[in-house]
């Protein structure tokens, strides 16, 4: 990507842009605040820390409502609100979700989350190598919104997730065209959208049990002050499961690598468990995990001093804003001391991710146990081609790690109050 | 009459908006703004200024102030 024109070239899918994250994002932050791409029918990136900003707290501006990436022409049938609507209507959605999502009520997941972090660690902990991937950094995420927040079978896990990884984060085949891909995106989409839909039309059958599921099935009113409809309901359903999978994914493997790779901070951390919530910010932010995401300008008017044009889209650079140099010194670096004012790797404005807590609860118990359980952890393969783009989210495809063999534990699952 | 909102998925307890604006915001046992999750609350007009202050300075963008009805 080096040798690419980024005026005109730029493009958020190109498959060498993972490998030169680092020095692209400088590149452009320091270069050019906002670029043009012609890819997947023309959109404009936004890069800086401040642009960012300014753009997502301005929902009147810009609007959600087309769709969190191109080609969303919003009448399919698995759309995810709140992100794709714009308040007042996507604020009593919030509330909603604030409810069982927010840190408060989240705490009360952490004996569930822990019994399943360390049932996933005994699946590995005594090979002495895994691929930590597939074995626990894709797996923890699922586990968290199907059996801590809904309470079904881990069973039924391993279809919806093939078809979400279908929907979010499957890259771009050689060779396939941006409608191909596309089509095939949707039909993952469709796939987990029918296991939902038949999930909570069971869950509407049976008493209510004041969980996140009860809450969302009861509604909210539409802005014409009807009731929001079916569709509507699943549609947030999508959401916090879509917006809760790749997404801390990415972190979770993050934090793996960056154990597996800087000793120095693991012995720290290891030795003092007060520093586990600043470093956990740091990490946040270095390996953020929202590459770009969407919005529509509603009418003419200027980003970063450049002109946008009323109808085109802004992809909000989330993951490159978070290395800006205007606000992080020596940015490519993991400094675990870093005092992070407000992380962007969250977002800004009214769409600020409303999973933050549980995803922070994640990578702390995952922190807390890996640093217990597994000693010496280093990689096991090459550290390069692990990562790939898929226009709105980083995946980690791969992390070949090995570790001293340890002992499995016993593990209860607590049986939560629903 | 102007209000604000606070969204109780983002308030991470932080305290800024009660060290701002004690007269509008205040912390509840745990140190999360009072009416996090509460809807929209009123806010006088002579305490908008003071709002909008804190509504800026919030590192989680959890509070929302709009004017008008
Ligand atoms: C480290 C992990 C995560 C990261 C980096 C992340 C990042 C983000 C970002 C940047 C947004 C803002 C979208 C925008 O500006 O358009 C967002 C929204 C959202 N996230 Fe997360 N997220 C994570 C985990 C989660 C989890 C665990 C859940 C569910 C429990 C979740 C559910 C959502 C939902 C429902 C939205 C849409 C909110 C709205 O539009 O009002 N996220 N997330
Ligand atoms: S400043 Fe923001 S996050 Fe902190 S207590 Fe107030 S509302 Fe909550």
């Amino acid at each position: 990507m080096k040798s690419v024109d980024y005026e005109t070239e730029f493009d958020l899918d190109a498959p060498d842009f993972p490998a030169k994250f680092d020095e692209v994002s400088q590149e452009v932050l320091t270069k050019c605040p906002i670029v043009q791409s012609p890819a997947l029918g023309g959109y404009k990136v936004v890069f800086r820390d401040e642009d960012i900003r300014a753009v997502a707290k301005d929902w009147q501006t810009f609007s959600n409502r087309f769709g969190y990436e191109p080609n969303r022409n919003g009448d399919d049938n698995a759309r995810l609100f709140p992100l794709e609507i714009d308040p007042p209507y996507q604020a009593r959605w919030r509330s909603v979700l604030g409810t069982h999502l927010g840190a408060r009520a989240v705490a009360t997941k952490e004996p569930s989350i822990r019994a399943h972090v360390n049932d996933l660690i005994n699946d590995f902990v005594g090979a002495g190598e895994c691929e930590f991937v597939e074995a626990y950094a894709s797996q923890l995420p699922g586990r968290m919104f199907f059996s801590t927040f809904l309470h079904v079978p881990l069973a039924d896990l391993a279809y919806v997730q093939k078809a979400t990884d279908e929907a979010v984060s499957l890259p771009i085949a050689a060779g396939e065209s941006t409608e191909e891909y596309a089509e095939r995106r949707q039909a993952g989409w469709n796939r987990v959208a029918e296991y939902l839909e038949e999930y909570m039309r069971k869950r509407e059958e049976e008493p209510p049990r004041g969980d996140i599921v009860d809450s969302i099935l009861q509604g909210v009113e539409l802005d014409d002050g009807e009731q929001a409809p079916w569709k509507h309901k699943l549609f947030v359903m999508l959401d916090v499961l879509a917006g809760g999978m790749t997404t801390t994914t990415f972190v979770l493997a993050g934090l793996a690598h960056f154990l597996a790779t800087h000793p120095e901070d693991r012995a720290r951390l290891a030795a003092d468990p007060s520093l586990h919530t600043n470093a956990i910010e740091e990490l946040l932010r270095y390996y953020a995990s929202i590459l770009a995401l969407g919005r529509t300008a509603m009418e003419d008017t200027e980003v970063g001093g450049c002109p946008v044009k009323k109808g085109e889209m802004l992809m909000l650079a989330y993951s490159v804003g978070c290395r800006d140099p205007q606000i992080y010194d020596r940015p490519n670096e993991i400094d675990i001391d870093r005092k992070i004012s407000s992380n962007l790797a969250f977002g800004w404005g009214s769409h600020r991710c409303p999973g933050n807590s549980i995803a922070r609860l994640q990578m702390r118990i995952t922190m807390e146990e890996l640093l217990r359980r597994v000693d010496g952890l280093e990689l096991a393969g090459a550290d390069s081609n692990q990562i790939s783009h898929s226009t709105v989210t980083r995946n980690w495809d791969t992390l070949p790690v090995k570790f001293t063999p340890g002992a499995v534990e016993s593990v209860e699952f607590v049986e939560e109050e629903v | 009459m102007a209000k604000y909102m606070v969204d109780e998925a983002l308030c991470q307890a932080h305290g800024r908006c009660y060290a701002i604006a004690r007269s509008v915001f205040g912390p509840d046992s745990d140190g999360y703004e009072k009416d996090a999750g509460k809807g929209w609350v009123d806010i006088p007009p002579e305490r908008l200024a003071e709002a909008r202050e804190a509504e800026n300075a919030c590192p989680e963008t959890a509070i929302r102030v709009i004017e008008g009805d």
